[in-house]
């Protein structure tokens, strides 16, 4: 059992992490770069939830994840390029006009 | 019996209006003959219709269902009695040389045909007044005259201030309508119906209880101050002035303001039910009478001193009503409708012969110049005065003599104060009339014009109502009270037809004492005058300020309600209702733009807000025990 | 009920069709650029529904002693229990002739906001379908849904082609009708599903139809008291009563005049007919002990709408008050327990309409031609627009309720019928009728008579053509039921005993004496 708890807390360090960056931090890239984090924690605590119960479930969530993640990333990025075109920036501070 | 004659007697001048007003222009000439002719049929019906009546009994015809529907009944019906007939004679016959006559009063004016399709309108609307069968019809004739004396007064509308006589006569009108309505209300729930015929009869009249009684009787007379020119609502008729005098004569004298008394002859049960009732008609009508004619002693303008008598005349028929004597109040109707139109009509040549000139200090000596006029104002005078043969004296005398025999318990303490206030209402009355007479017919011109007298289609109505106003009462004396037993309760009168020389020359003593003391001021000493003048100063400002009765509606009602007015619109309305719903609004907007401040427009406080809800979620419904 | 041919639908759709077709490209503004298609289309549109409904109507009372009682029903959202459910009787049919009277009135009237174009017919056509489904809906959701819809195209042409403050004053409008029928919309849902929860476990027990909804008898005292106090205030603001009028003024100022002649007429009315439509038969036992509350508030309205019209200088803010001033009355009638004053507020309320949108027109014309809006910068106007005098004379003493005209007669009823019940409220409700001459002869006697004033632009251009015809149609309108009134009266008091017989109160006892 010992194993699982690395892996899971290993999985909820990574997820925290990724969380935090993206409540905290500004660039555009970096919470993207979190947002991955995050979805990789998720990814391997579907393995060692999948490896634990014994059925493949678990890991063919996993590929839908990337494949969508790899998905994502393309739209993110360029959604990021064309805020940066118009603002010049990609501090998200800097592109707040939807706010009220 | 059902007639369908009854139908033209009021569709005949309704047609006439119509016509003169879609015409237009293009009848400037012949509006007023059409009109006149109008009125002439309509005459012509009610005559054949009453020589009818004695064997018929009455005449009715349905108009239209009109309020029917369900299980209520409130048709549309006219009905012809005695009493109906009475008024018809005076508002065709009357309204038909009022028309001849404004023929030639009005033939410089370019609205002529807009003049005489009111007037016609008015004519038929005062028939269905006094032909209405249920109290409903009746409001449709009582309204309808009204409509067309506000359109009346403010004819000449360019002049803003005749324009507000009018909007005064109507609202002060509306508020005698207004009990009107309410009589109609517990008449209604108490009877069950509103048919006059219905509410003739004693059994009906019994079921209405003793409280309601009351309200139903004030609520009439209510109406009845509101268009015959009654305290407190007089002061619309000497505004009234400002129409053209044909108006002033046939609506503001001799028909429309008449109204009242025939409503009090034709619901006396209703009026009777608590004998309170007919004491507080008496009193009013005999404050109402006094006032005005001492008002009438002051004023200059020839037409306002026709109108405080007119208000001082149906104070008189009032005063009648009051004491249960309905019969006279109807001759004297009849009577002063006479008189009174010659009077006016007199008065309209006069204004027309001097060039639109009504103030009598501009007029004098006019005698040699308009005899024709002169003769008939003068007989006139007589009459109203109350000197026999003429007519004015054989309904005065009527409703003087019938003062004591009243047999209401309210009253009866009374009778000395009642009798010696009417007395001296009819010395007033001489005295007033004749100064008005001599100030216009005798003694020197005093204005700057060319007084001419009038065309014949003018002064040939004025003789005619001339030689009625001398010979009418006399000869309608001893048939008029009989004639109207029927639809009227029998009064106890005494032989007052026949007084005998003695009684006569007795009954005419008050008139003459005004007569002399008119001619002793006016006429031969002008010095008494002044010594008078001084006398009685403070009456003499009472009666120039017209006894204040505008001045006090304007402090006591009208600033009041302005205020009120203001207050509701202004304050109110603007501060409490609208602003309420405004505050409501920004209350609600200030509320919005507080929680609008937890979004700042930043990912990361969007993304704790997520976390924070999904650990929420997860807490409380994820089965994870 | 019978079914009706053709389907009570049409009177919808017939409007509803002609808005879309004012869309098509052949009204656009190259191929159409005054307008006159598209006018003619919306009015030939407009009288077609009036030809439908006078058929529907003729066709179900041509039989002797019929009774007007036509229906259409089709499942709409079977698993709620909605239905799509139309319904024309006599109460229905006089609300729905007004409609389509004064929807033709204002389409043909010539004087539109200057940029509109086939938009402004388009608009009033939909207005139409809507305002006629909520007088034929008889599905508590269906008639909510068009309750609801009718503001849209309203809202819209405010928008459009208001005043200066039009956002301001159109925002308003929307908030307060729509804080009322949010609680409307909230007691509807629950009288659904207490209705449902009597048969637990089936879902088909469901209903929002009027008449299933009022059979049952769902409610206890209590119940009724809030469900009725929501229903209430969604209509008091519509009406509207004092003090739930905020948005009027505002609306009638801004809105365009054939728009507040529209609003005025028929969107107010709505609020009176649902008053008896609905709360009556859902609700009877709070309209019994709410009556001399609800009486008060007409009586109030009349009173202080009068007042405060009194203090009115712009023409259209005097209008505005004094319709609730004279809605007033059909409130206090529809209160007062008796069919004969019930009657009469319908009749009143049908007669106000044809009224006001006169009134509004009218003055419109005036005010957009001199450029003023408030009395005190007009006067003597009858000499140079004597046509335009007349007809106004007329609607001014038709507003007073003179008899022979169409408003006496419902005045007449409501203040008889009423007084049995609330002598109090209706004496108060009478001072209103004095008051009443006072503002609407003053608002004539300062634009009408007098002299002109040096102010004045007198551009001179009367009412004449199309217009002069309308107004002549309206007037004849106004006379006829004043004159002959006994069609409608029966047509409408057929539908009212029906709706106020959970009272059962009738007025035929009436030799019983004066019964408190």
């Amino acid at each position: 059992m010992e194993p699982v708890i690395s892996y899971i807390g290993l999985s909820a360090l990574l997820f925290t992490i990724g969380g935090i960056g993206l409540c905290l931090r500004r660039n555009a890239i970096v919470l993207f770069m979190c947002v991955e984090m995050m979805l990789n924690a998720v990814n391997l605590a579907f393995v060692t939830f999948s490896k634990l119960v014994g059925n493949l479930d678990g890991q063919v969530a996993v590929f839908f994840v990337m494949v969508i993640a790899a998905a994502e990333s393309a739209i993110g990025l360029a959604i990021i390029l064309s805020v940066f075109r118009s603002v010049a920036s990609i501090e998200t501070t800097d592109s707040a006009e939807l706010k009220w | 019996m059902n007639d369908s004659r009854l139908a033209l007697v009021v569709l005949a001048p309704l047609i006439g209006a119509v016509l003169t007003y879609i015409l237009g222009k293009s009848s400037q000439k012949i509006s007023g003959v059409i009109a006149s002719a109008a009125v002439i049929v309509s005459f012509l019906c009610v005559g054949s219709l009453w020589a009818e009546l004695p064997t018929a009994g009455s005449f009715g015809v349905t108009l239209s269902s009109w309020l029917s529907f369900g299980g209520i009944s409130l048709p549309l019906e006219l009905y012809f009695d005695k009493l109906s007939a009475v008024m018809c004679l005076v508002v065709t016959g009357i309204g038909a040389l009022i028309h001849i006559y404004s023929i030639g009063y009005m033939a410089e004016d370019e609205s002529r045909p807009r003049f005489f399709s009111y007037l016609n309108l008015f004519i038929a609307a005062m028939l269905v007044l006094v032909l209405g069968k249920s109290l409903p019809t009746i409001f449709i004739g009582w309204e309808g005259v009204g409509l067309c004396s506000y359109l009346l007064i403010g004819f000449w509308y360019t002049n803003p201030e005749f324009a507000s006589a009018g909007r005064k006569a109507f609202v002060m009108n509306r508020i005698g309508d207004v009990g009107f309505i309410v009589a109609m209300a517990v008449l209604y729930h108490s009877c069950g119906s509103l048919d006059i015929t219905v509410l003739g009869k004693p059994e009906i009249l019994a079921r209405i209880p003793a409280e309601l009684g009351f309200i139903a009787g004030i609520a009439l007379f209510v109406a009845a101050t509101g268009k015959s020119a009654q305290l407190p609502l007089f002061t619309w008729l000497p505004d009234a002035m400002a129409g053209p005098t044909p108006v002033s004569a046939l609506i503001h004298a001799a028909t429309m303001v008449t109204a009242g008394v025939y409503l009090m002859a034709r619901m006396h049960g209703v009026v009777e039910l608590d004998s309170a009732v007919p004491a507080v008609i008496l009193w009013t009508a005999l404050a109402t009478s006094a006032i005005a004619a001492i008002i009438a002693m002051s004023q200059n303008d020839i037409k306002k001193v026709l109108a405080y008598s007119t208000v001082s005349q149906l104070g008189f028929m009032f005063i009648a009503v009051g004491v249960g004597a309905y019969g006279f109040a109807l001759f004297h109707v009849v009577t002063h409708a006479f008189f009174k139109a010659c009077l006016f009509l007199s008065a309209g040549s006069v204004i027309h012969g001097c060039h639109h000139e009504q103030d009598m200090r501009r007029m004098g000596g006019l005698a040699k110049s308009m005899p024709l006029t002169c003769f008939a104002y003068g007989v006139s005078t007589i009459a109203i005065a109350g000197i026999p043969p003429f007519s004015g004296y054989f309904s005065k005398h009527g409703i003087l003599d019938a003062i004591p025999l009243t047999g209401n318990s309210y009253l009866q303490p009374w009778l000395g104060v009642i009798g010696l206030i009417a007395t001296g209402i009819t010395v007033l009355t001489a005295f007033y009339m004749f100064r008005s007479f001599i100030l216009t017919f005798m003694g020197e011109y005093r204005g700057h014009e060319h007084p001419h007298e009038a065309p014949m289609v003018m002064t040939a109505p004025v003789l005619m109502l001339a030689v009625l106003a001398v010979v009418g009462g006399a000869f309608l004396s001893p048939i008029f009270l009989p004639y109207l037993t029927g639809p009227l309760p029998k009064v106890a009168h005494h032989a007052a037809t026949h007084p005998g020389i003695l009684g006569y020359i007795l009954g005419s003593l008050p008139a003459l004492v005004g007569i002399a003391a008119a001619f002793w001021l006016f006429l031969i000493s002008p010095a008494a005058k002044e010594f008078f003048r001084k006398v009685f100063l403070p009456v003499g400002k009472l009666s120039e300020g017209k006894f204040f009765v505008d001045e006090i509606y304007e402090i006591s009602v009208l600033t009041p309600l302005q205020k009120v007015s203001n207050v509701s619109g202004r304050i109110i309305d603007q501060s409490f209702f609208l602003g309420g719903g405004e505050a409501l609004g920004k209350i609600s907007r200030a509320l919005g733009e507080l929680t609008a401040r937890v979004t700042t427009g930043q990912v990361g406080t969007y993304v704790l807000f997520m976390f924070c809800a999904a650990a929420l979620f997860v807490y409380f419904f994820l089965p994870v025990r | 009920m019978p079914i009706a041919w053709p389907p009570l639908s049409s009177l919808i759709i017939i409007p509803a069709v002609g808005a879309l077709g004012c869309c098509a490209p052949f009204f656009s503004k190259k191929m159409d650029p005054n307008g006159k298609l598209s006018r003619l289309w919306s009015i030939g549109i407009a009288i077609l529904t009036l030809v439908v409904l006078a058929a529907l109507a003729r066709g179900a009372t041509i039989a002797p002693g019929s009774v007007l009682a036509l229906e259409e029903a089709r499942s709409w959202i079977p698993s709620l229990g909605i239905s799509y459910h139309l319904e024309l009787d006599g109460l229905s049919f006089a609300f729905c002739l007004l409609t389509a009277i004064i929807s033709l009135a204002v389409i043909a009237w010539s004087a539109k906001p200057q940029s509109a174009g086939a938009g402004w017919y388009s608009l009033l056509l939909l207005g139409e379908a809507l305002v006629m489904g909520a007088f034929l809906a008889t599905d508590l959701v269906l008639f909510y849904v068009f309750f609801e819809a009718m503001l849209l195209p309203v809202l819209g042409a405010m928008a459009l082609w208001g005043g200066p403050k039009r956002l301001n004053a159109a925002l308003k409008f929307l908030v307060y009708t729509m804080a009322g029928s949010a609680l409307m919309f909230l007691s509807i849902l629950y009288l659904g599903w207490l209705g449902n929860s009597s048969a637990p476990g089936v879902v088909d027990a469901f209903s929002f139809e009027i008449t299933n909804l009022a059979s049952k008898r769902l409610l206890n005292n209590s119940q009724e008291m809030i469900l009725g106090i929501a229903f209430l205030l969604a209509f008091a603001i519509k009406t509207p009563i004092v003090p739930f009028h905020g948005w009027l003024p505002d609306t009638y100022r801004e809105a365009p005049h054939g728009v507040a002649a529209f609003t005025a007429a028929l969107l107010g009315k709505v609020g009176i007919y649902a008053i008896l439509r609905f709360m009556w038969p859902l609700f009877p036992t709070f309209m019994v002990e709410a009556g001399p509350y609800i009486a008060a508030l007409g009586a109030v309205s009349v009173v202080f709408g009068a007042l405060v019209a009194m203090a009115q200088r712009d023409i259209r803010s005097l209008l505005a008050y004094s319709s609730i001033s004279h809605l007033g009355f059909c409130v206090l009638g529809l209160a007062s327990l008796s069919s004969m004053a019930m009657t009469g507020s319908i009749f009143l309320a049908f007669s106000h309409g044809i009224i006001t949108a006169a009134l509004f027109l009218t003055f419109g014309m005036i005010i957009d031609r001199q450029g003023v809006r408030d009395f005190d910068s007009l006067g003597g106007l009858a000499k140079v627009v004597p046509v335009s005098a007349f007809f106004l004379m007329v609607f001014s003493v038709a507003a007073v309720a003179l008899p022979l005209t169409s408003s006496f007669v419902g005045e007449f009823l409501i203040l008889m019928g009423s007084w049995k019940a609330f002598p109090q409220w209706t004496s108060l409700a009478l001072i209103g009728v004095v008051l009443g001459a006072v503002y609407t002869l003053t608002a004539y006697l300062k634009t009408m008579f007098g002299g002109m004033r040096a102010s004045t632009p007198a551009l001179g251009r009367d009412i004449r053509g199309c217009d002069a015809m309308i107004l002549t149609a309206l007037a004849a309108i106004v006379v006829a039921l004043g004159v002959f009134p006994g069609r409608l009266l029966d047509t409408i008091s057929s539908a009212v005993p029906m709706q106020a017989a959970g009272s059962e109160v009738a007025d035929n006892n009436l030799g019983q004496g004066f019964v408190r």
